[in-house]
């Protein structure tokens, strides 16, 4: 009776803040709605958005022309040659990079066609020197590398680098593989008096597919877009936000006295935390409810993938209790230690970003430093993370979400014991 | 029997140096209406809440009800009732949802709870106010429900710190008629207030603190005799000395 009323009471309390209930409720979905949209872009480069191009040819031979060809005919790049406002020079070529207007630029060096074509014979000449002693001019010249320069924006970021300059590599190892047997078959057909009808293609030999790994007891493979990978993550970004207006309650009860009045009186301490544990509780799954709604069916509207529940509705549940429990029991701690709501709003602000840093909520865990990866699977949100990525992206069923919950309920349980002695104390 | 008895009751707030309390003793027979009262800081509010519970005296026992608190707090909590000096109620819910919380955290089943919450809401005044929540209340309504929590329980002793603070002339009489009435039902008051006219009008006995010690304690009109003095101001300033205290 005593625990449903302390419920009852927590939720009117909060129902009746409209304003805090608009923000508990319309923050998240909006935080979560943008950064759905802001980083679905990068998990479409992949699959169709081209990159543009700078390209300054001081070569102007055969071999510039094939490159330009093949990067326009890509689906990476679209080639830009020409500037709008002035002509292409080394100085306005650098210019553009530099100020951002293309990020990447490419300068096919003077003589590169000839140089190439030029180290091309040589080397082929050297391999049929095996075969023909005397069929080949002994005599070496020497040979200029052909230049090509790969100019970036400064603004850039590293890993946009490496994958930039790893299809440019890929694109001039085909080019070079290319010229290289076209002139293998020509030397031969000379040396064997035939006519050279090959027309080698220097194409994939080894096919590379992509898939996600998935258990047997996983029908369909989940799809890997920015959906799926930003919903859970703001979604624990979001719940743990509720330290912030737990903690201010439970400091403005101290201070108005509420608090003191129910410790003199033969209220139990336990369905004190106990009404609002789960109120709040209900409060966070409410808002992974909204968040999930939101990505189920306004994301659509949005162009943006619609949200795959993964493992399904009973995991899904399963691991907004859990996450919801774990961040409500933060937001005890945090509001049975200060004082003053600035203190506790400083505070709680400050660890869920730092939490939330750690955890990989922003940038994956395995994209950090090993240090950081080792600190960062400490994080509460890093396993609230987990536990959400095992419904949404890794579709495991609810035995294995259960088995994936323990630290943190093992966290909630700490947290509620720290409470309830602070509680003690405080009473 | 004594509803209430201190002895050599101590306290000193961490990190102050002057002490709240100095070896209080106090009997407070059952069914009296008592007065306690001093001048701003004289350890009040201390000893108030020392006796309902919320602060534990760094030395000295109290005893409620013959119980002690250190062993027999189920049992003093479910007797006494306890109005702060400050509004202690949930300003978002309206009266009869914050009697019901209160009611129900205090044990209370919900028909109890509810019988309660009627009788009170008209006896003090409020029924037609039932739907509206607290912060849109006057100070006068919310100093009645804030004493109506107190009563949920039917407490045996109930101890009001300042009840009537900033409260107009009805609700001051109309709180100050239904605790007499309590009393004449055999519930003790402890009642500490700075309106020593009133004070005087209502209470049986009457002890004087000053800086945390006691200074006189018995009868109303027995102390009043005992310095030839016409009222309880002039007993007041008698034995405090007439200079300002913040």
């Amino acid at each position: 009776m005593a625990l449903w009323s302390a419920i009852w009471k927590e939720l009117l309390v909060l129902v009746r803040d409209r304003g805090g209930i608009a923000l508990l409720f319309l923050m998240p979905t909006a935080m979560v709605t943008i950064m759905t949209i802001v980083q679905d872009a990068p998990f479409k480069d992949h699959h169709g958005q081209k990159i543009p191009i700078l390209v300054f040819d001081q070569d102007g031979g055969t071999v510039a022309q094939n490159i330009i060809a093949s990067l326009d005919s890509s689906d990476a790049f679209k080639v830009i040659k020409t500037l709008e406002e002035e002509e292409l020079t080394l100085k306005s070529f650098n210019k553009t990079i530099n100020s951002g207007d293309v990020q990447i630029g490419i300068v096919l060096g003077e003589n590169l066609s000839e140089d190439l074509d030029q180290a091309v014979s040589e080397k082929i000449g050297t391999m049929l020197a095996i075969i023909n002693p005397n069929g080949t001019d002994s005599s070496k010249q020497e040979l200029r590398a052909p230049l090509i320069s790969i100019i970036m924006d400064p603004a850039t970021k590293k890993t946009f680098r490496i994958s930039i300059r790893m299809a440019l590599d890929q694109f001039i190892a085909q080019l070079e593989g290319r010229m290289l047997l076209d002139k293998l078959a020509e030397d031969l057909s000379e040396m064997s008096g035939s006519e050279n009808n090959s027309n080698q293609s220097i194409g994939n030999m080894v096919n590379i597919t992509e898939g996600v790994a998935s258990t047997e007891d996983v029908e369909d493979t989940i799809a890997s877009n920015s959906t799926q990978h930003n919903v859970p993550a703001w979604t624990v970004f979001a719940m743990f936000f509720i330290v912030i207006p737990l903690s201010a309650n439970m400091v403005r009860e101290r201070t108005s006295g509420t608090y003191s009045r129910l410790s003199t009186m033969s209220a139990s301490i336990a369905h004190y935390y106990s009404g609002k544990l789960i109120s709040f509780t209900l409060v966070c799954i409410a808002q992974a409810t909204i968040i999930v709604l939101v990505g189920l069916l306004i994301f659509p509207f949005i162009s943006l993938a619609r949200l795959d529940l993964g493992s399904g509705l009973i995991p899904l549940i399963i691991a907004s209790i859990t996450v919801g429990t774990a961040a409500t029991s933060f937001g005890l701690v945090v509001g049975s230690i200060f004082n003053t709501h600035q203190q506790a709003a400083i505070f709680g602000v400050v660890t869920v970003v730092i939490m939330a840093a750690m955890g990989g909520i922003w940038v994956p865990l395995y994209a950090m430093p090993e240090n950081m990866q080792i600190i960062g699977k400490l994080s509460p949100m890093y396993w609230a993370l987990e536990c959400f990525n095992t419904v949404f992206l890794r579709g495991l069923g609810p035995l294995e979400v259960i088995g994936g919950t323990y630290k943190l309920w093992g966290f909630s349980i700490i947290c509620i014991l720290f409470t309830l002695f602070r509680g003690r104390r405080l009473s | 029997m004594n509803a209430i008895s201190i002895v050599g009751l101590a306290h000193t707030y961490q990190g102050n140096d002057r002490p709240a309390l100095v070896d209080l003793n106090l009997e407070i027979p059952k069914g009296v209406f008592f007065g306690l009262l001093g001048p701003n800081g004289a350890g009040k509010t201390t000893a108030i809440s020392m006796i309902s519970g919320s602060i534990h005296p760094n030395s000295g026992t109290i005893k409620i009800l013959e119980k002690n608190w250190k062993e027999d707090a189920t049992f003093i909590r479910k007797r006494i009732g306890s109005v702060p000096q400050d509004i202690a109620l949930y300003d978002s819910l309206t009266a009869p949802e914050n009697l019901t919380f209160f009611g129900k955290m205090m044990g209370l089943n919900t028909k109890e709870c509810e019988n309660k919450v009627e009788f009170l809401m008209e006896r003090f005044g409020l029924k037609e106010h039932s739907k509206k929540v607290v912060s849109k209340f006057s100070g006068g309504m919310k100093r009645r429900v804030n004493l109506m929590v107190a009563l949920l329980h039917d407490p045996e002793i109930l101890i009001l710190d300042e009840p009537t603070v900033g409260v107009d002339v009805h609700s001051r009489h109309l709180i100050n008629e239904y605790l007499k009435e309590l009393n004449k039902g055999g519930m003790t008051m402890v009642y500490t207030s700075h309106q020593l006219e009133e004070t005087e009008k209502m209470c049986d006995q009457i002890a004087i603190i000053d800086n945390g010690s006691m200074l006189a304690s018995g009868r109303t009109k027995e102390l009043l005799e005992s310095v030839n003095a016409t009222d309880l101001n002039s007993l007041f300033l008698e034995l405090t000395g007439a200079g300002i205290r913040d």
